[in-house]
């Protein structure tokens, strides 16, 4: 692409590297890049076949755009690049070759970015229209342009990402709040439950105990009022008029003993 | 001088019925050891004083205080309980002609306190 006039030059090399750079940033997921480069890169400089390598760690994105409009993309492994691809990436060095069978000739070369991430750019172009040489600084800035978007795409892919792992971790712990409210409302109703028993049981017990008091203390009461009048009668007056009822009061004492045993042994049987 | 005796147990009607005769010569002594008995006799006999135990089966000293005051009888009443119970005690305060709330048992020297300081019984009571 040669315009004779430098500055009307400049300003098409100006609006075509504006288009460029606004095209992919208008591009939201990393398929669209392709695209965006196809439409605006042919203004900025001559190929046939433009290749675009993303590397992270083993990952790699790959993008392809051939001088008719045809796009990929895909990602593979940093094993799975192609000779010259790999070749470059290896060594560091810029490669350049010539395929007289097809008349076409390859410039590949490796970036370094920032996060240390790499990319790999080559172009392959035609005899008829070749890659110029004079090209090379928009192809630093081409590179700077899509390894910066790219790198902004995968972030917001990963933060998505994280997202999307929060939300199924909330929901998750939603449920499983759900789960402990649930076991929390049966642990309630289970004390609830208890508590009550225990309370019905306290209530029997203490109606056992004044039951049990009274029952006692009837005959007890009798035993004492008939040894206290003692001092108030004759000696043949209470042997005839008052032991007998202190005989018979002592045997219902007795008697309301074996009953009190009795019935706390049924209470315990009750209660169990 | 008519007094009640009531008490579901027999032995307890003898043993008050001897003190009250020792301390007092004067005195018509009812005993009932049938509380239905005793309502029954109330009407009638118009007795002065009742000596009456909480405690007793089928009629209970509550129901002769509940029909005394439903029939308006206005007689005192001296409760004798062997239930040391405060719950027994803060109701029998709600019958306003129960005088006195008396465990058992109750001896000469306690049956001649609970006459000489209620003044019951006397025939000139001071004002």
């Amino acid at each position: 692409m040669e315009v004779s006039n430098p500055y009307l030059g400049y300003k098409i090399l100006f609006e075509a590297m504006v288009k460029f750079s606004a095209g992919i940033s208008m591009a939201k997921k990393l398929e669209e890049i392709s695209l965006e480069v196809s439409l605006h890169l042919k203004y900025l400089l001559n190929f046939q076949d433009f290749n675009y390598f993303f590397i992270a760690g083993q990952e790699v994105d790959c993008f392809w755009v051939n001088q008719m409009g045809k796009t990929r993309y895909h990602t593979c492994h940093l094993d799975q690049l192609d000779p010259i691809h790999k070749q470059v990436f290896e060594s560091g060095i810029p490669e350049y070759n010539y395929c007289e069978k097809s008349n076409t000739s390859t410039h590949a070369w490796k970036f370094f970015n920032e996060n240390n991430h790499f990319s790999l750019l080559s172009i392959r172009s035609h005899i008829d229209n070749p890659f110029n040489e004079k090209s090379i600084p928009i192809i630093k800035v081409v590179n700077k342009m899509l390894s910066a978007r790219i790198e902004n795409l995968k972030m917001i892919q990963l933060i998505h990402l994280q997202n999307q792992e929060l939300e199924s971790l909330t929901t998750v712990l939603q449920s499983k709040n759900t789960e402990i409210q649930a076991l929390n409302n049966q642990q309630e109703s289970i004390i609830i439950e208890k508590t009550t028993r225990l309370k019905d049981s306290n209530k029997k017990l203490r109606g056992l105990i004044q039951f049990n008091s009274h029952q006692l203390r009837e005959p007890l009461t009798r035993v004492i009022s008939l040894v206290a009048i003692k001092e108030d009668l004759l000696v043949e007056e209470y042997i005839s008029d008052i032991l007998p009822l202190l005989s018979e009061s002592v045997m219902d004492l007795d008697r309301a003993i074996i009953e009190v045993i009795e019935r706390s042994e049924f209470f315990d049987k009750e209660e169990k | 001088m008519k007094v009640f005796l009531i008490d579901d147990q027999k032995i307890t009607n003898v043993l008050n019925r001897k003190y009250l005769s020792m301390i007092r010569e004067d005195l018509e002594i009812f005993d009932f050891d049938d509380p239905e008995l005793a309502m029954d006799a109330l009407e009638k006999e118009k007795p002065a004083l009742i000596f009456l135990d909480l405690n007793m089966p089928i009629v209970s000293g509550w129901d002769i205080l509940l029909f005394m005051r439903k029939r308006k009888i206005e007689i005192p009443v001296i409760i004798l309980t062997s239930s040391s119970s405060q719950q027994d005690r803060e109701k029998a305060n709600l019958f306003h002609n129960v005088f006195s709330f008396q465990l058992k048992p109750l001896t000469k020297s306690g049956f001649t306190e609970l006459l000489q300081g209620y003044y019951l019984l006397d025939e000139y009571k001071p004002t």
